[in-house]
């Protein structure tokens, strides 16, 4: 390893390595979690890589114990559905005993309280009833009224089928609501087909809110129990907040982030399966400085702005005169309806728009100037010797380009636009960057071979040039979703001149590590690769501290 | 659950010859050949009494698929009736003919047709299914009530 030789550099290597290789020392099963959580404890100097580490153990040094082996663990940890699945029964066992009512029931009314046991005990004792008839387990609990199902003599009819039945073929639910043992399987059956839904079930009888559990699932289907219970884990991975699936492709790895501590605005993990880094909180890639809440609502703007932008500049032309957008209706009904909606009533009606159709002579609605559509010319000039109405020679499309427009909305459109194309621009960039990094490798293989005493160490620089490259455009994109939402006009110019020079770190050392090999130069690649790194943390830290001056 | 439509189709059939709630019918279409199809019924629904809808007997198809009774059967009225709840096509907006929503295995014919009877009356505002009467309901109760009595008037006859 390179640290004996680079010591600064050391600094940054260490964090990789330990996040890699870290984890597989202790990479057991839940079964030995409360070892693991110890074993970190020891060495969480080691562990420390990233800020929500430091921040975490800095809030919280010392967890006090606690009933359940993960929530000693002090950092965000992903691990498989078979080890999650402990955890959850552990959950589930010590709310039936608190509540005192059977693990079915603590199941769903865990569910229906998100997995919070605070909140649900602290209801439950409220008013334990009107809880469980809420979450639909009254008669599971004991308290509801038909649960001594009445054992007639005789035949029983399946209200479902409408057969008759000895008592000993029908199968009686907690809510004493019995239906033959063939109805209840095919019941289930079809509940378990709808998907992910079907933890959610209710008894067969029209207005009872009795939730089907694993219990009768056991009595009735006992061999759909096993895929039952695989959707009751992906219901509890779903609704309990401090769990989620694995963003990355084919992989079924849930990440669980530590109970009972503060979680960092953008809680970023890495995936021990496959190696996806993502945000626990919302799923999608680490997206610093941005909050997952403004992430979610660019996101939104950018499939919402992109048809409408698109549409704006493809059909709409300003009126040469007074500037006022005006569309030709070119596209139809529904649409014009939409501009209306969009920028309606002021500048022009939907008559107004209608009325334009098919032909080119245009009338402001605003100042009744009448123009070319084509060549937004004047209109007096046009007749038989221009090519007639419907049609115009004098179209020349540079002319096009001189129309400047005063609309607040182009304006706003185009303040959009400009974060936009520089955001698309750094997330292509990104991809590009984690794409070559195949192509880093053999560079790698090649500098090694220009020098015999060369080890393979010694050109790893190339490979963490290379993804800090890929991290630095990752977060320079989201900068630009990030300054899109600040409105403090001072702090977005400080923000934007940071936003400039990390793009200028980051350019520079693109081209360094994309020079040809024999005019590399290990010492400057690794300095940038610090540099460019130090700033980049610096300007997460700066936006995670308010963006207080700090000088 | 497959297979049992048929079954579960006649058994309703009986129960419904012995007792069926008074001023409704309910009966399987027949076929051309005499025979008939349990799988699509002709029912009638008398408007409650008291209410604007008293007088009139409402014609209602219900068309029953293979998956009955784990999915409702198609409930329409023929022809489309004036009401909040029910679509230009006649279809019938209500939760419990709703697969997602209310439907249950357990509910019957009988249980069915009396829902679609209580809602007549009481239309559900947060689920318009026809424009026409949905404004007049929550626009206009004068002559919302005039175009359902004179609905009412329209289907006085049976069959």
């Amino acid at each position: 390893m390179s640290e004996s030789e680079e010591e600064e550099y050391s600094y940054e290597y260490d964090d990789s390595d330990a996040e890699e290789y870290g984890d597989d020392d202790d990479g057991g099963g839940a079964e030995d979690m409360s070892l693991d959580a110890a074993s970190q404890d020891g060495t969480s100097d080691d562990d420390a890589m990233d800020q929500q580490d430091q921040k975490m153990s800095s809030i919280n040094p010392n967890e006090p114990p606690s009933g359940f082996t993960f929530e000693a663990s002090d950092k965000i940890r992903t691990m498989q559905s078979s080890q999650l699945r402990p955890i959850m029964d552990d959950l589930i066992r010590e709310v039936a005993d608190v509540l005192g009512v059977p693990e079915p029931a603590a199941t769903v009314l865990m569910r229906e309280h998100k997995w919070s046991k605070e909140r649900l005990i602290g209801s439950f004792f409220e008013d334990s009833e009107r809880v469980q008839k809420k979450c639909g387990v009254l008669a599971l609990c004991g308290c509801g009224t038909g649960n001594a199902a009445a054992r007639k003599k005789g035949k029983i009819t399946c209200k479902i089928c409408l057969d008759d039945y000895d008592p000993d073929e029908m199968i009686a639910g907690p809510c004493g609501h019995e239906f033959c043992e063939t109805c209840w399987y095919g019941f289930l059956y079809n509940s378990l087909e709808k998907g992910p839904a079907c933890v959610l079930e209710t008894c067969p009888e029209q207005g009872c809110n009795e939730v089907i559990t694993e219990e009768i699932v056991q009595r009735a289907a006992p061999d759909l129990l096993p895929k039952f219970k695989e959707y009751q884990l992906r219901s509890f991975v779903d609704t309990y907040g401090l769990t989620r699936w694995c963003p990355g492709a084919g992989c079924d790895a849930i990440a669980v982030a530590p109970a009972g501590k503060e979680l960092d605005d953008i809680p970023v993990t890495k995936c021990e399966t496959c190696h996806t880094e993502f945000c626990v909180k919302c799923g999608e890639e680490p997206h610093a400085p941005i909050q997952c809440k403004s992430l979610g609502l660019w996101q939104e703007k950018c499939r919402n702005e992109s048809e409408t932008a698109n549409w704006i500049l493809a059909n709409t032309k300003s009126c040469p005169k007074c500037n006022t957008r005006i569309e030709k209706n070119q596209v139809g009904f529904e649409l014009c309806l939409l501009i209306l909606q969009l920028f309606g009533g002021v500048r022009f009606t939907l008559r107004s728009l209608l009325l334009t159709q098919g032909c080119n002579h245009m009338t402001c609605s605003k100042c009744r100037y009448e123009f070319c559509w084509i060549c937004m010319g004047d209109w007096a000039a046009h007749g038989a010797n221009t090519g007639g109405y419907y049609k115009c020679n004098k179209f020349n499309p540079n002319d096009d380009g001189n129309q400047s427009d005063a609309a607040k909305a182009k304006r706003e459109l185009d303040r959009y636009l400009h974060y936009y194309k520089r955001y698309h621009a750094h997330s292509e960039a990104a991809d590009f960057a984690s794409k070559s990094v195949k192509e880093t490798e053999a560079r790698m293989v090649l500098l090694q071979e220009q020098n015999n005493d060369t080890t393979w160490t010694d050109v790893e620089f190339l490979k963490t040039a290379n993804e800090q490259l890929v991290e630095c455009r990752r977060v320079l994109k989201y900068t630009y979703a990030f300054a899109f939402y600040l409105t403090d006009e001072q702090k977005r110019s400080r923000f934007e001149y940071h936003q400039e020079m990390l793009e200028r770190f980051t350019e520079n050392l693109s081209e360094l590590s994309e020079k040809p090999l024999e005019q590399m130069c290990r010492t400057e690649v690794v300095n940038q690769t610090r540099v460019v790194d130090k700033f980049m943390k610096a300007i997460l830290k700066y936006v995670d501290d308010g963006m207080e001056d700090v000088y | 659950m497959s297979g049992i439509a048929i079954g579960r189709l006649k058994e309703e059939r009986k129960s419904w010859r012995r007792d069926h709630p008074f001023g409704f019918y309910a009966r399987p279409v027949s076929k051309g050949d005499g025979s008939t199809n349990l799988m699509e019924w002709e029912t009638g629904i008398p408007g409650k009494a008291g209410t604007d809808w008293e007088g009139g007997i409402y014609k209602v198809k219900l068309v029953f698929s293979d998956e009955y009774p784990s999915k409702p059967p198609k409930c329409s009225f023929v022809p489309p009736l004036f009401h909040p709840n029910v679509y230009p096509s006649g279809t019938i907006c209500l939760s419990i003919l709703n697969e997602e929503e209310g439907w249950r295995p357990a509910i019957t014919v009988k249980q069915m047709l009396l829902g679609i009877q209580d809602l007549l009356d009481t239309p559900n505002p947060n689920s318009p299914a026809q424009s026409e009467a949905y404004n007049l309901f929550q626009n206009n109760k004068a002559e919302y009530k005039r175009r359902v009595k004179a609905e009412a008037r329209k289907n006085t006859t049976a069959t």
